[in-house]
């Protein structure tokens, strides 16, 4: 069974990446998983400087879901270069997510990426509030997201992938901006902005009233995003949201995704990345399918 | 429900370091198993040697006879292991096995980087026994024996080795009773790496893999109540809880010979008394778990004081337990049915008042561990106490466990913690 994707440019020898944010900067993940079964690691979103997070309760269970504010706390760009990059095995593809509050600052860091030898790609995270727009998210604004997408690419000439917000409209026109400024690929979706309600307390859980939802609760969601997308752009997509097997992650690759990734799931189970690529392998070969690519786009749709 | 045999026929073993006054039986055990044992009165000079580590097991019964030891010595980062012996009635159950597997354990965790030991080229039994630990053959020493038979030198590099290290496993519910409010499961657990008292395991109900439970949707941290070597490098791990929310109930649903996913043991456990200061332990409600190891290692040797409190007896957790200890212990109850009526850290502030200096743990609900956090501080005395936020990962990568410190910033309960010391601790922003 020929497992290997080519994503965006990138070699993968399977579809299965980790979902940034998730799989931390991916040594904690060696006693429990062999981290070459990976397809690759994105890892944690790193900004210009290291940044704190919010006030606890940072999280809260939700029916089949997660609902976090973590506050994209992170070690900054350059000691994830300088210790975290390293520490990782060799043979582990890594793609590093950026996020930032201005668009300078964004370019600033894929630059200094880009010099970081390890790194074979980078994922904008669009989900973040921009600052000199009053707050709104870059991904929800046209203008705002062509402009981050041209300052980017040109700061690197590595593959420029595009985690957008799920929390639009229409998300075939943001992923056509994408596509037009030269990303070449994207990443669907973050989490879907949500809120719980401690009733007895009459509080919000989260400390900071609202926070992103994730886990199988949002699967439904992310395959039709994924499937929207798809047909509206010809460059490919990475599908993320509750994928907890390789069944899971079949789904998004037959509804257009070229490649996966595992977020929370990893949370419960250190090892289910590496089940999920195997998964997908058994999926495969029970179908008859030569290679795992095939099955990109291959949803079977009611005739007219 | 089952009794399994480790409870049935033969007592629990402990791992604990050795006293100056276990000397004699050591002496006893070498001389039944090797044939160069030294005398009483070696072990006792070797015991007091700075270098000397020494552990024993016990039987968990209030006898509590030691059927095992090894004797280690650790000079800068390397830990030479001189001799590993068991009682001859009570091999073949991995009592060996578990003695070095916490010996490796502890003072890998402590800093070393190699483990290193001579084995008799003849002993296969022996020679397995590394082997399966990791130890590999680095040369012959040559007629090293009074007997002039070879010697094997066997290493294993610590660090690369992940002694310690968390595994991730189906175990085997092999009991679960009620014990007042609270439950009392027993999970056989594959190669199991040894704990540090206060560390604590991901609990997932229901089997891992390929069919996965989506809700509730995250494993629950519940602190290892107490291991025993059950032989193949297995131990039977136990976890007492109270059934309060959804991932609990689940959990006291499981029955004998069902699985319950784990992952652990995680995070960083409680540091040593200061020398020579007695151990004053504190645990509320459902933290009384989380000091029971605690409680049963300090026993022996730093005669600790345990306090506890719940709201009413039956939520007291393993006071059986505790009452078969050699320790002194208290009992506060908010309705006044067993002990004092009141809070434990009524309890606290009287033995604060009454006998310093004190080593404080304190384990609870966070008003609890914040108010004995104070009383500590109070009387200038070090308090560490053991966090129970709520966590989706465990290890570290989720960042969801964050709590506010003092000096600013956070830390991580899973990774850094759950064990602080309670004056790093922003306690009036935590959870
Ligand atoms: C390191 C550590 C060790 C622990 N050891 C033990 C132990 O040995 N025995 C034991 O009974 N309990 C222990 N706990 C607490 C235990 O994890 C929670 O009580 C449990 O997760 C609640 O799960 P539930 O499904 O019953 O409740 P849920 O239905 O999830 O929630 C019920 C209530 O409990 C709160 N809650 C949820 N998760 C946690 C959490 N992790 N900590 C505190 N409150 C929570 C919720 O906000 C809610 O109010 C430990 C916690 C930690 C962090
Ligand atoms: C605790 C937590 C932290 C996250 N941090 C980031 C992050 O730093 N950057 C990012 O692009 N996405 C982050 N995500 C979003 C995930 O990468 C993923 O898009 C989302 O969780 C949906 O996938 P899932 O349902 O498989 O978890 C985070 C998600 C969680 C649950
Ligand atoms: S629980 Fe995930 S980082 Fe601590």
């Amino acid at each position: 069974m020929e497992c290997a994707v080519e994503f965006a440019g990138i070699a993968l020898r399977n579809p299965v990446l980790t979902a940034s944010g998730t799989f931390g900067y991916g040594t904690e993940f060696a006693p429990f998983l062999d981290l070459r079964r990976l397809g690759g690691i994105v890892s944690k979103s790193v900004s210009l400087e290291p940044r704190q997070g919010n006030l606890p309760a940072r999280i809260a269970e939700t029916p089949a879901g997660l609902l976090n504010a973590i506050g994209l706390e992170n070690v900054g760009v350059e000691a994830f270069v300088r210790e975290k990059l390293p520490a990782l095995p060799e043979g582990v593809p890594v793609i590093a997510s950026v996020f930032e509050t201005q668009i300078e600052r964004y370019a600033e860091v894929c630059k200094r990426l880009s010099g970081a030898g390890r790194v074979v790609g980078i994922e904008i995270n669009a989900s973040c509030p921009h600052v000199k727009a009053g707050g709104i998210e870059f991904g929800q604004s046209r203008d705002a997201l062509a402009e981050l997408v041209r300052a980017c690419r040109q700061a690197t000439s590595l593959p420029l992938l595009l985690k957008l917000s799920p929390n639009v409209t229409s998300i075939s026109e943001m992923a056509r901006v994408c596509e037009d400024e030269g990303a070449d690929g994207l990443s669907l979706i973050n989490t879907l902005q949500a809120l719980d309600v401690d009733v007895e307390r009459r509080r919000p859980l989260l400390r900071n009233v609202l926070g992103g939802l994730s886990g199988p609760a949002i699967r439904p969601v992310a395959l039709r995003i994924v499937f929207q997308a798809a047909q509206a752009v010809k460059i490919p997509i990475c599908g993320i949201g509750g994928i907890m097997s390789g069944e899971d992650a079949v789904k998004f690759l037959l509804s257009g995704a070229t490649a996966v990734q595992v977020g929370t799931a990893n949370y419960l189970n250190p090892a289910v990345a590496g089940e999920v690529a195997d998964g997908i392998r058994a999926y495969a070969a029970r179908h008859g399918f030569a290679r795992v690519a095939d099955l990109v786009g291959a949803l079977e749709l009611p005739g007219a | 429900m089952i009794e399994d045999e480790g409870r049935q026929g033969t007592p629990r073993l402990r791992i604990s370091h050795a006293l100056a006054a276990d000397a004699t039986q050591i002496a006893a055990i070498a001389k039944a198993s090797l044939r160069e044992p030294w005398s009483a009165q070696a072990y006792a000079e070797e015991l007091s040697r700075g270098h000397a580590r020494v552990w024993v097991a016990r039987e968990d019964a209030a006898s509590g006879g030691i059927v095992g030891y090894v004797l280690a010595h650790r000079i800068a980062d390397e830990l030479h292991v001189l001799s590993v012996a068991v009682e001859p009635p009570r091999r073949r159950r991995g009592t060996a096995r578990a003695l070095l597997t916490e010996a490796l354990r502890a003072e890998a965790g402590a800093g070393a980087r190699v483990a290193w030991l001579e084995v008799r080229v003849g002993s296969a039994a022996a020679r397995a026994l590394y082997q399966g630990l990791g130890f590999r053959e680095a040369m012959v020493r040559r007629r090293y024996y009074a007997d002039e038979e070879d010697a094997l030198v066997m290493t294993l590099a610590l660090q690369e080795a992940q002694i310690g290290a968390p595994i991730r496993a189906r175990a085997q519910v092999v009991d679960q009773r009620r014990e007042g409010q609270s439950r009392r499961i027993v999970l056989r657990t594959p190669h199991w790496p040894g704990f540090a008292p206060g560390q604590f395991l991901m609990l997932s109900p229901g089997p891992l893999g390929a069919a996965p439970r989506l809700d509730p949707l995250l494993p629950r941290p519940m602190a290892v109540y107490r291991a025993s070597p059950v032989g193949h490098g297995s131990a039977d791990v136990e976890v007492l809880y109270r059934p309060t929310g959804r991932g609990t109930r689940l959990l006291a649903d499981a029955r004998p010979g069902e699985t319950v996913g784990i992952v652990g043991p995680l995070g960083r456990g409680f540091p040593d008394p200061a020398a020579g200061t007695p151990a004053l332990l504190v645990g509320g409600g459902t933290g009384i778990a989380s000091l029971y190891e605690l409680a049963a290692r300090l026993a022996p040797s730093a005669s600790p004081r345990v306090l506890l409190g719940a709201r009413t007896a039956d939520e007291v957790m393993g006071l059986a337990d505790f009452r078969s200890l050699p320790v002194a212990l208290e009992v506060a109850t908010e309705d006044g049915s067993l002990g004092v009526r009141g809070l434990v850290t009524d309890l606290l502030g009287r033995a604060l008042r009454a006998a310093l200096p004190a080593t404080v743990y304190a384990c609870g609900p966070t008003a609890m561990m914040r108010r004995a956090a104070e009383l500590a501080a109070q009387s200038a005395q070090p308090c560490f106490v053991s966090l129970e936020n709520p966590m989706a990962c465990g290890f570290g990568v989720c960042l969801g466990c964050a709590v506010p410190q003092a000096e600013g910033g956070f830390r991580l309960v899973c990774r850094d913690g759950p064990v602080f010391d309670a004056r790093r601790i922003a306690w009036e922003k935590q959870v």
